[in-house]
């Protein structure tokens, strides 16, 4: 992301234009591709070196703030490995020993300039290699060891998509207008992205508009407006940009004054979340492998549309098992940081039990909440479709389950 | 049960009886989302006195802090003024704000409390020299591991030490296992940032401890999450009898005719911008204006080299680095930190003399190594930027040199307070170099604002 001082936006009174580039323009083509190039075949430079070329290109462009981003985005990429042709801080200690002696006994001349000549004509082999230099290892000397690579344009699509997620930084929340036919696919992944951040959410369906307005914040957002889910919904914004139609609307803490930010599909954000599964769980990954391995009469699907719930109120199951008679039986997964959905949700599931979601509660939840240990005890809902795990549920446990439901 | 009360990502959920939550008016806000009221987390302690106040009992699953019953090893007895301080504190509820200056104990204060209160603790500090310092001195004092957060640490224990970057990472999971919260330098807890590390905790009991307490606008943050200043003792009330004597001189030094050429043609470029731009340093936003005319103006970036260029030479002339160099002379068994207010200046003066140089680009391991040879006495001198400015413990050290430094009041007080720890017969001094005939005197003559240095009567030579 970029950092503050890097953000082009224009601010009116009340409003905020991010100044997005033109990902086609030649120019700009160029002067990614050069940076770029710089960090592509620098393996081996040192930061310092490679910021003075960098600076050589950015200097002499037209936009030199727009320059500085594209070069923050790249160093963002890059890893540099310490200097280490020589244990730098075993011969720095002898060194200081040594020149600690040396004022001591008061050996060292009133000269300042012959200062470091007198400690070195006295030092040992061992301390040599820092005649070139005492702190020749700081961070600008550390060496360029690996450059996550990508292309020239998409260097700038995503310098666009970093300009909001800049600004979002310091949002307290986001306002998501999204039109109701979107792709299921595309709303499971926005939603399991939200997850992910543990973000909360309002829903409100507007039938007749036949649009979803999402109101996205932090569990403490009720309490006091401030910006410390600012992370969490930036990093959630590239999932946005995913959807065919929205509209993202949020206020921005910019310059001491409250501004508001609208961006929506007509900006030609692109995403570089491109892969379906990038926060998919290892152990969901594990679980729906094991299953497909080990169930032949159920199928599993972990790409489930969502379930409308009425109201202000959507869901989205985890998992959705089809029967070889094609019976289709949704599934949620209740991890202990989401604790707090758990009670909610069986009590919709009460007063729907045609919906027949399974819910899978995490053990650990229960080790201190009696009252919700007793409430799943007692509900007959969760007796018939419920199952307990560690960690993750078992595809045994799942499966028994399953049939129960037959 | 009237209420059950969770801890849920730093905030604490109600639900149950709805007329004995409403009771509770504007601590609790229902939130439709999860179906249940929220609550800060810092409100546990005000919303547990409240239901017990009127009898409604909760069914409290937010706590999950324990009882620490780990005496306190250490023979030292508290001094009068720690006695004081700690009945203060005690008899604010265990909420409050303590200060007390560098080298009175602050420390060793922190564990009267906690040997107090007797509940796990979360001390939350600005530095990661001060982690390892405090997890140390946990570790000696109390004789139990100390768990640490932060500098690539993640182990929680029943005392656990915490960098406030850490602390607000991790609070929303780990804000309910802790009874006492105490807040090293707690002037860093108003920032935006900083403030959740008390916001999203549930600790009832909380201690700021400082030197340097904010009073200004900032306090009303600082008082609405750890409490009330309880107790406040200067430098001047506790030296001679707990800090060690001491004086503070300042060095006038002139540049030399080259670097005043330099300076002269850069300052005045500087100058007639501001000039120019009508940008002024009084108003509020003169800093700002500043940069972005830089940005803006044609010849914006020049002027800004320019800018750097005629601070770097005042704020490390080379009379400055003589003069270090003389006084670390005419000092071979004294212990010396030599303070500057940039990383360049640090390392320029370094690599001249040979010394070490402590700055946040130093490595733990290196950092660590600097920090024990000094105070065993292998190293006599130690240079630093700013990351000694507080509270880092070097008892030994008996001459502070600062050769550059911001016109921030409490950077200035910070840094005497490294040299003022009390031992036997010494006398400590704080040398400051000004560049004379810059921009520097100005600078210098803000820093001294404070009661340390106006009424003890510092000179100049």
């Amino acid at each position: 992301m970029l950092t503050k001082d890097l953000i082009r936006v224009r601010a009116a009174a009340t409003s905020l234009k991010p100044m997005f580039i033109d990902c086609a323009d030649e120019t700009l083509i160029s002067i990614a591709h050069d940076l770029l190039q710089l960090y592509r075949e620098g393996e081996g430079c040192t930061r310092a070196e490679l910021e003075e070329a960098a600076e050589a290109c950015t200097t002499v462009f037209y936009d030199r703030k727009l320059a500085d981003g594209l070069l923050k985005l790249i160093q963002d990429r890059a890893e540099f490995m310490p200097v280490a042709d020589c244990d730098y801080p075993q011969a720095r200690a002898a060194l200081f020993r040594h020149s600690a002696e040396m004022i001591r006994r008061k050996c060292l001349p009133e000269e300042i300039e012959q200062v470091r000549e007198r400690i070195f004509a006295e030092t040992s082999d061992d301390i040599r290699p820092l005649s070139d230099g005492v702190f020749c290892d700081l961070p600008e000397n550390e060496r360029l060891r690996s450059f996550k690579k990508t292309f020239d344009r998409e260097l700038l699509e995503r310098y666009n998509v970093s300009l909001v997620q800049s600004l979002l930084l310091y949002a307290d929340s986001m306002t998501l207008v999204l039109s109701e036919n979107q792709e299921p696919a595309a709303m499971r992944r926005l939603f399991r992205y939200m997850k992910f951040f543990r973000l909360l959410f309002r829903a409100e369906h507007d039938l007749a508009k036949k649009r979803i307005t999402l109101t996205i914040d932090g569990p403490g957002s009720i309490l006091e407006h401030s910006v410390k889910y600012g992370l969490q919904l930036a990093s959630f914004f590239p999932a946005v940009c995913q959807l065919s139609e929205w509209e993202m609307s949020c206020t921005v803490d910019w310059n001491a004054k409250k501004r508001k930010l609208k961006v929506d599909q007509s900006t030609g954000l692109r995403s570089h979340y491109t892969h379906i599964s990038a926060y998919q769980p290892e152990e969901v990954r594990m679980f729906a492998e094991l299953f497909r391995k080990k169930v032949s009469d159920w199928t599993l699907d972990d790409t489930p549309d969502w379930i409308s719930a009425g109201g202000q109120q959507m869901f989205f199951p985890d998992f959705v098992f089809t029967s070889n008679q094609g019976q289709r039986v949704p599934m949620e997964v209740f991890h202990r940081w989401y604790f707090a959905q758990i009670e909610q949700r069986l009590t919709w599931c009460e007063a729907n039990p045609q919906t027949g979601l399974l819910l899978a509660v995490d053990r650990s939840v229960l080790k201190k909440d009696n009252i919700l240990k007793d409430r799943l005890e007692s509900s007959p809902y969760f007796q018939t479709h419920g199952l307990m795990f560690r960690d993750f549920p078992g595809v045994e446990n799942t499966l028994e389950l399953l049939n129960q439901q037959r | 049960m009237s209420c059950r009360i969770r801890f849920h990502e730093g905030t604490l959920l109600l639900d149950g009886d709805d007329a004995v939550i409403k009771t509770l008016g504007d601590l609790v806000i229902f939130d439709q989302r999860v179906n249940a009221w929220r609550a800060a987390a810092c409100r546990y302690e005000t919303i547990m006195r409240k239901l017990y106040a009127a009898k409604h009992i909760p069914d409290d699953q937010a706590r999950a802090y324990t009882l620490f019953e780990h005496p306190l090893l250490s023979s030292f007895q508290p001094m009068p003024h720690q006695k004081a301080a700690l009945t203060a504190w005690l008899s604010s509820k265990c909420r409050g704000i303590v200060a007390m200056p560098t080298g009175s104990g602050k420390t060793f204060f922190a564990f009267l409390a906690i040997a107090a209160v007797k509940r796990s603790t979360l001390i939350v500090v600005p530095t990661i020299d001060l982690l390892q310092q405090w997890a140390s001195l946990v570790e000696r004092n109390f004789g139990c591991k100390a768990g640490m957060l932060g500098g690539g640490c993640s182990d929680i224990q029943e005392i656990t030490v915490s960098t406030y970057d850490s602390a607000v990472l991790k609070m929303p999971s780990i804000g309910n296992r802790f009874g006492l919260i105490v807040f090293d330098e707690c002037h860093h807890l108003p920032g935006e940032v900083n403030r959740l590390s008390a916001s999203l905790c549930l600790a009832p009991y909380r201690l700021g401890i400082s030197a340097t307490p904010d009073t200004g606008e900032t306090f009303g943050v600082m008082k609405d999450l750890i409490g009330e200043l309880v107790y406040h003792a200067g430098i001047r009330d506790l030296k001679d009898s707990v800090l060690s004597p001491y004086r503070t001189v300042r060095v006038k030094l002139g540049l030399t005719p080259e670097e005043r050429a330099e300076y002269k043609v850069n300052h005045d470029q500087y100058v007639s911008f501001l000039r120019a731009n009508a940008i002024s340093f009084q108003s509020e936003h003169g800093w700002q204006d500043f940069l972005l005319a830089c940005i803006r103006r044609p010849n914006g970036r020049d002027v800004y080299r320019a800018y750097l260029k005629q601070r770097a030479i005042a704020r490390c002339g080379s009379a400055k680095l003589r003069e270090v160099w003389r006084i670390i002379r005419a000092n071979p068994d004294a212990r010396i930190i030599v303070f500057t207010a940039d990383n360049d200046t640090a390392y320029r003066l370094g690599e001249t003399l040979c010394l070490p140089v402590l700055t946040h680009k130093t490595k733990a391991a290196e950092r660590k190594d600097f920090l024990d040879c000094f105070r065993s006495g292998l190293y006599p001198v130690l240079i630093t930027s700013k990351v000694l400015n507080e509270g880092v413990d070097v008892p030994e050290a008996n001459i502070g040199i600062v050769v550059s430094g911001s016109g921030c009041t409490r950077e200035h007080v910070q840094r005497l307070g490294r040299i003022l720890r009390r031992a036997e017969g010494k006398e400590a001094v704080l040398y400051e170099l000004v560049s004379e005939g810059t921009s520097e005197m100005n600078v210098s003559e803000r820093r001294r604002k404070d009661d340390a240095y106006t009424a003890h009567g510092g000179y100049s030579c």
